[in-house]
């Protein structure tokens, strides 16, 4: 397999083939940074092949000195906290407007499906309650296995705003969680609260 | 060590930051606290549930389909181009044939010099002969044009010519649209429809 550098210069060069290596090898990281930013498959399939166009027509401005996932997980990212903004504004334009349309998964067991279905949902949904830069940095941490110096260089900042922000969203997290026990609790209280006065 | 503190300690201590000494003062502090060791706690459990969470794959063939809305792309900036410099080349021509246009007006009113009356009616002439491919019905149409004050001849010509330059920039717009199959109107709207399957978790 080819080394990046000589795919860049490749697809620089016009090299289709070269562009579709490139694409390959980053799809999934692209594509999950996207599904979790975005919380909609739909949406992050479109904003990850939107990714993949933006850094064909950007690649002339790409520093080979940077690390090439740094600087595609780069452009998703932004790309993702821009939606995200425009979607908080009401700003959806209709080139953000996709239809889908919905594929059977692979075959799986029913328990199986259950509970993974539960994990992604708890997982989103914690994720969903965080502001899109908080969740940036979560994603870059624990999907892409990212350092700190690599989430910094990704979303241009700073190493210190990422520890702040990764502590932030952790806290929030803790946070949220906590709420959730407890509002869980006080459920399961009043429904035995209710069936002692039944009994 | 003060809780806030020991929280931000807990979140590099995650991430493998911490050195020795301050681990010990760590766990020497969540020993002594019970709500940072409950916050401890959660922030373990929050980053076990993290780090097992599969990571989200696009469905099958997204190398296709980049493949695909990139070719599309390319197509839809090359019309784009073009039809910029058609419609640039459009108000060039309207830019040079406006000054004949006022020249002609100009002659056409001058009606009290007959030199000018002759003068108008050679460029009429010549407009005729030049446009002998168009058919009679333009030609009255024209005559009675010459019969019409030049105060009012000349700005219907300039209507008509802008007229005539906005219907083909429109009519290079609506081409496109169906070219590209892409939504496109004048006003700039687009939709763009694209086939979109489930995310497959791994």
């Amino acid at each position: 397999m080819e080394d990046e550098g000589t795919l860049v210069q490749r697809t620089l060069a016009g090299d289709e083939r070269a562009f579709t290596c490139l694409v390959e090898t980053y799809q999934n990281s692209v594509y999950n940074l996207a599904y979790r930013m975005l919380g909609d498959a739909a949406e992050a399939e479109d904003a990850a092949q939107e990714t993949f166009l933006r850094m064909y027509t950007r690649l002339h401005t790409y520093d080979p000195n940077r690390k090439l996932s740094s600087w595609i997980l780069s452009i998703a990212s932004h790309y993702c906290i821009d939606r995200l903004r425009r979607r908080k504004h009401g700003l959806v334009s209709l080139d953000d407007v996709v239809s889908w349309r919905w594929l059977p998964s692979r075959e799986e067991a029913p328990e199986e499906r259950a509970l993974r279905g539960e994990q992604r949902d708890e997982v989103m949904q914690l994720l969903q309650g965080l502001p899109p830069h908080y969740r940036a940095v979560l994603i870059l941490r624990y999907w892409n296995d990212m350092s700190y110096e690599e989430i910094a260089d990704a979303l241009e900042a700073t190493q210190g705003t990422v520890k702040s922000r990764l502590h932030r969203a952790r806290k929030m997290l803790a946070q949220r969680v906590a709420s959730q026990r407890g509002r869980k609790g006080v459920e399961r209280e009043d429904r035995r609260l209710v069936n002692n006065a039944v009994l | 060590m003060q809780c806030s503190r020991a929280s931000e300690l807990m979140s590099l201590r995650l991430d493998g930051l911490l050195d020795d000494v301050t681990q010990i003062a760590l766990d020497e502090h969540l020993a002594s606290c019970v709500r940072c060791s409950g916050e401890w706690e959660t922030f373990r459990a929050l980053s076990r549930l993290l780090d097992s969470a599969p990571t989200a794959t696009p469905a099958p063939d997204f190398v296709g389909r980049v493949a695909h809305r990139l070719a599309k792309r390319r197509a839809r900036s090359k019309a784009r181009r073009r039809r910029f410099v058609l419609l640039g080349a459009s108000a060039l021509l309207l830019l040079a044939t406006l000054p004949a246009i006022v020249t002609l007006g100009g002659l056409l009113t001058d009606l009290s010099n007959p030199s000018s009356i002759e003068a108008g009616i050679r460029v009429v002439t010549m407009l005729l002969s030049a446009i002998s491919s168009i058919n009679s019905a333009v030609a009255h149409l024209f005559s009675a044009f010459l019969s019409t004050p030049g105060a009012v001849l000349v700005p219907a010509y300039v209507a008509i010519a802008l007229m005539a330059v906005f219907l083909w920039g429109y009519t290079l717009l609506r081409i496109q649209t169906v070219s590209g199959k892409v939504g496109a109107g004048p006003l700039g709207y687009r939709v763009r429809v694209q086939n979109v399957q489930e995310v497959a978790l791994s």
